[in-house]
């Protein structure tokens, strides 16, 4: 038995009740304190120091602030109306594309050893050089970026589902086999819902992956987005305007990624409490 | 051993070759349907201004494989294909390093005591939040050095991963191992270098992986942003002179991504002598 | 920090050995959680086990012998309460290395060959490589693994490598051995065979083992006296002297005397269940 696996804990007692407003502020206090620091450094030049950095190379905190005021309609219809469908829609057709190739690869032996490592090597391949290539395809607008994010995110999903649905151990399958289940429903009952953590791993990967692979399709080949916000605003040197559009940028990542975690919560609550149980 | 593994990456060999084949025919028959005789070589070398528009992007959309070959290896092209990507390579690497070793010490700093953890762990997280990459024009502009641009990027895509997973790493171990050391009375320094580090190596290396290739991935969309030198340039400066820098366009997408191949490769093979003596490596057996 | 071996396990056996006692409880209790959610584990606990002596605790499930077992290696500290090792503090026991332990799980490194998994006590406590070396050696052979030295614990089944635990385990000559269900995870014949294994090498090295297990049989074959052992909270019902002539044998287990005190032990064991 591997010395790193989970091994048998020691016999404890119920914990010390603690009072729920006591861990909640345990848990964000760290956080939020380092975060007011941090952000308080910035302010008075801290970070101007350490660089030699100038205003017009890093703008202040309350600059990027009073951008997200100014131009917090744009940056909202941008994010809300142009950027997020574009990686929440290339995610989800991603994840399901990957998800049916991963299905279609368990199928038969070849397919397995031959074409699932080609598919794998895509997450090695820089899908954003492609974009001028999505361009010529869907044109300027949201479709081609789609494409991109839908690449992007594809080869994790592959590679996780795969591994959720055809790495189990013998066991259950055997039992699968005794109860004479047929292979659709080894599927429905087995092997998916096994796959189901591995999944939303992969989702969780693609959340990252969405933003940047929309963010930076919109660079030089969109007319509206996030992306163009940035660059067009980088261009111009117009600093924290930029960096307001990349506080949107996360603030959308942040929402995909809530959006995928509660989805998890709600689908397999077995595992995320699982997750809760710490040393 | 060697005719296994001869007989495991034999399917992939097959299944590239046939990919290019198939490849070759949709191009060939896209090609033939929307571009008629009497333009074809033109749609092809792009010295024929009299293409159409629309004709004379046949070949970047979807080129003939064959050429984009022919213009890998045609030493012209060299400097712009494989010398280029040695440029991005190297950041990438470099990045790589620094990256990791920042990923693993913030790790074992976080592996210290559960306050420090839960003050670093909610920023090494939300960090991935921000589109890094998108901070790659940002950082440019603030260091005016694209070198040093690259490597930054290069760095902070890595460093997460590794921190995350080394953490995990140092942290799951066997309640009756700790027990043993503490029954030797062993320093902390030597739980960790007898039983913390080698056990969370694994881990490292999944991350590691991982890393190799979004370093690669990050050197080069910092390129696309305008740097001088590396194969994001060469993708950036022939995507916009038409049909005669197709194959050059689709030659240099290749080099990109034999760069994150590769790389990916050499860490699995360092690790397949670091964790040598893991199962998996030793039985070798098939499946 | 001990580096010489010899000297402390020499000087501190001759201690113990003047004493009689190696370890030795005085109303030792055991409560887990504070205030009024505490968990009693241990109540009032008194024992003597002599240098040399072979002790199996015995009890229903949540006896606490696990707890008791770790008290004295000080892994736990007790709630009220005295423990000596070796006429000192468990701290001070542990500190100055004088205990080896040996879990239900091997708890060997996956890193390292069965001779670096042995060696790693030698190492924690620096001993120069070449006697190192030997030392894991001489205890391989002593457990009949010498030439699986270069291999790795994946390769050898759960009966041997529980012996490259306990060849481990003695590496460093501790005075006293902790052993917590070692051979539970086993099936019976591996089991008995490494009984057997477990006293020639008790006999060649005389240390003073304190055995935790579940099996009435295990405990009466191995030591010279089983301590059955209340549910919570833990406190020793009975100590049965096994007076079974040594060295034992396979055939000790099919003697008249082994059953009548087989049956002893489960009649203070049906005592203390109801």
């Amino acid at each position: 038995m591997s010395v790193v696996a989970a091994g048998p804990a020691l016999e404890r007692a119920a914990p010390r009740p603690v009072s729920r407003r006591g861990v909640r502020l345990a848990s964000w206090g760290p956080p939020l304190g380092i975060l007011v620091v941090l952000l308080g450094a910035w302010q008075v030049g801290v970070f101007h120091a350490l660089f030699g950095l100038r205003e017009f190379q890093l703008p202040y905190p309350l600059q990027i602030a009073q951008a997200l005021v100014d131009r917090g309609d744009v940056l909202w219809r941008d994010a809300v109306l142009i950027t997020g469908p574009e990686a929440l829609g290339g995610l989800a057709i991603g994840a399901l594309a990957g998800l049916g190739a991963a299905v279609v690869c368990g199928g038969a032996g070849w397919l397995r050893r031959g074409v699932l490592p080609i598919l794998a090597s895509l997450n090695s391949i820089p899908i954003i050089a492609i974009s001028p290539i999505a361009v010529l395809w869907l044109g300027f607008g949201q479709p081609s970026k789609i494409a991109v994010v839908a690449l992007m995110t594809f080869a994790p999903m592959v590679v996780n589902a795969f591994k959720g649905l055809y790495s189990i151990d013998p066991a259950p399958l055997e039992l699968m086999t005794a109860l004479s289940a047929s292979p659709a429903q080894v599927f429905w009952k087995l092997r998916l819902p096994h796959a189901l953590p591995y999944i939303f791993t992969a989702l969780k990967v693609g959340t990252t992956l969405a933003m940047i692979g929309a963010v930076v399709a919109e660079f030089f080949n969109a007319q509206r987005g996030l992306g163009v916000d940035l660059s067009n605003n980088i261009q111009v040197a117009k600093m924290p305007i930029a960096w307001a559009a990349i506080v949107a940028a996360a603030l959308v990542g942040l929402v995909l990624f809530g959006l995928v975690s509660l989805a998890e919560r709600a689908i397999i609550p077995w595992h995320v409490s699982f997750r809760t149980q710490e040393e | 051993m060697a005719a296994a593994r001869l007989g495991r990456r034999l399917p992939v060999g097959l299944a590239l070759l046939g990919l290019l084949v198939a490849w070759e025919l949709v191009a060939w028959l896209y090609f033939t349907a929307s571009v008629p005789p009497a333009f074809q070589a033109g749609a092809i070398s792009g010295a024929d201004p009299s293409v159409p528009a629309d004709m004379r992007v046949v070949q970047t959309k979807l080129p003939l494989p064959h050429l984009v070959l022919a213009a890998l290896v045609d030493p012209s092209n060299a400097g712009q294909l494989w010398l280029a990507g040695l440029i991005t390579l190297r950041s990438a690497v470099l990045g790589f390093v620094v990256g990791g070793a920042i990923g693993f010490g913030l790790a074992l700093l976080m592996a210290q005591s559960r306050p420090i953890e839960r003050s670093l762990l909610p920023y090494a997280i939300a960090s991935q939040m921000v589109p890094v990459i998108a901070l790659g024009p940002i950082v440019y502009s603030m260091f005016k050095d694209e070198t040093v641009a690259r490597v930054l990027i290069a760095a902070y895509v890595t460093f997460f991963p590794v921190t995350i997973n080394s953490l995990k790493g140092l942290r799951s171990i066997d309640p009756n191992a700790l027990a043993l050391m503490t029954s030797l009375a062993a320093s902390r320094a030597q739980v960790y270098l007898k039983l913390r580090i080698p056990a969370a190596l694994p881990y490292v290396f999944a991350a590691l992986k991982i890393a190799a290739t979004t370093s690669v991935i990050g050197a080069i969309v910092v390129e696309l942003m305008g740097a001088q030198q590396g194969i994001g340039v060469t993708i950036l400066r022939t995507q916009y002179y038409g049909p005669a820098n197709a194959y050059k366009l689709w030659g240099a997408i290749v080099v990109a991504s034999l760069l994150g191949i590769i790389f990916f490769q050499a860490v699995a093979a360092v690790e397949r002598v670091v964790l040598r003596w893991q199962p998996e490596f030793r039985a070798e057996a098939g499946g | 920090m001990a580096n010489r071996l010899d000297a402390v396990s020499d000087s501190d056996g001759a201690a113990a050995a003047a004493d009689g006692r190696a370890i030795m409880l005085r109303s030792v209790s055991m409560v887990f959680g504070g205030g009024s959610g505490g968990v009693q584990a241990l109540q009032n606990v008194d024992l003597d086990v002599r240098s040399g002596e072979f002790v199996s605790l015995i009890g229903p499930s949540g006896c606490g012998k696990s707890t008791l077992l770790r008290l004295i290696g000080d892994l736990l500290q007790p709630s009220a309460g005295t423990l000596s090792v070796n006429g000192k503090t468990p701290r001070q026991a542990r500190l100055g290395r004088e205990y080896g332990i040996v879990f239900q799980q091997p708890v060997l490194y996956d890193w390292r060959t069965v001779l670096a998994n042995v060696q790693l006590p030698l190492e924690v406590m620096q001993v120069p490589a070449a006697e190192r070396r030997s030392r894991a050696l001489e205890l391989l052979r002593l457990v009949g693994l010498e030439e699986f030295a270069d291999r790795y614990p994946w390769q050898l089944s759960g009966g041997m490598q529980q012996r490259v635990s306990i060849a481990r385990a003695l590496s460093f000559r501790p005075a006293v051995l902790l052993m917590d269900e070692p051979f539970g995870a086993l099936d019976e014949m591996t089991r008995e065979r490494l009984n057997r294994e477990l006293l020639n090498v008790w006999s060649d090295t005389h240390t003073a083992i304190v055995f935790v297990t579940h099996s009435i049989a295990e405990a009466v074959f191995l030591s010279d006296r089983v301590v059955v052992m209340s549910p919570r909270p833990g406190r020793v019902e009975a100590i049965v002297s096994i007076d079974l002539p040594r060295p034992r044998a396979a055939e000790t287990r099919d003697e008249p005397r082994f059953f009548e005190l087989v049956a002893t032990v489960r009649r203070h064991l049906r005592e203390v269940d109801e």
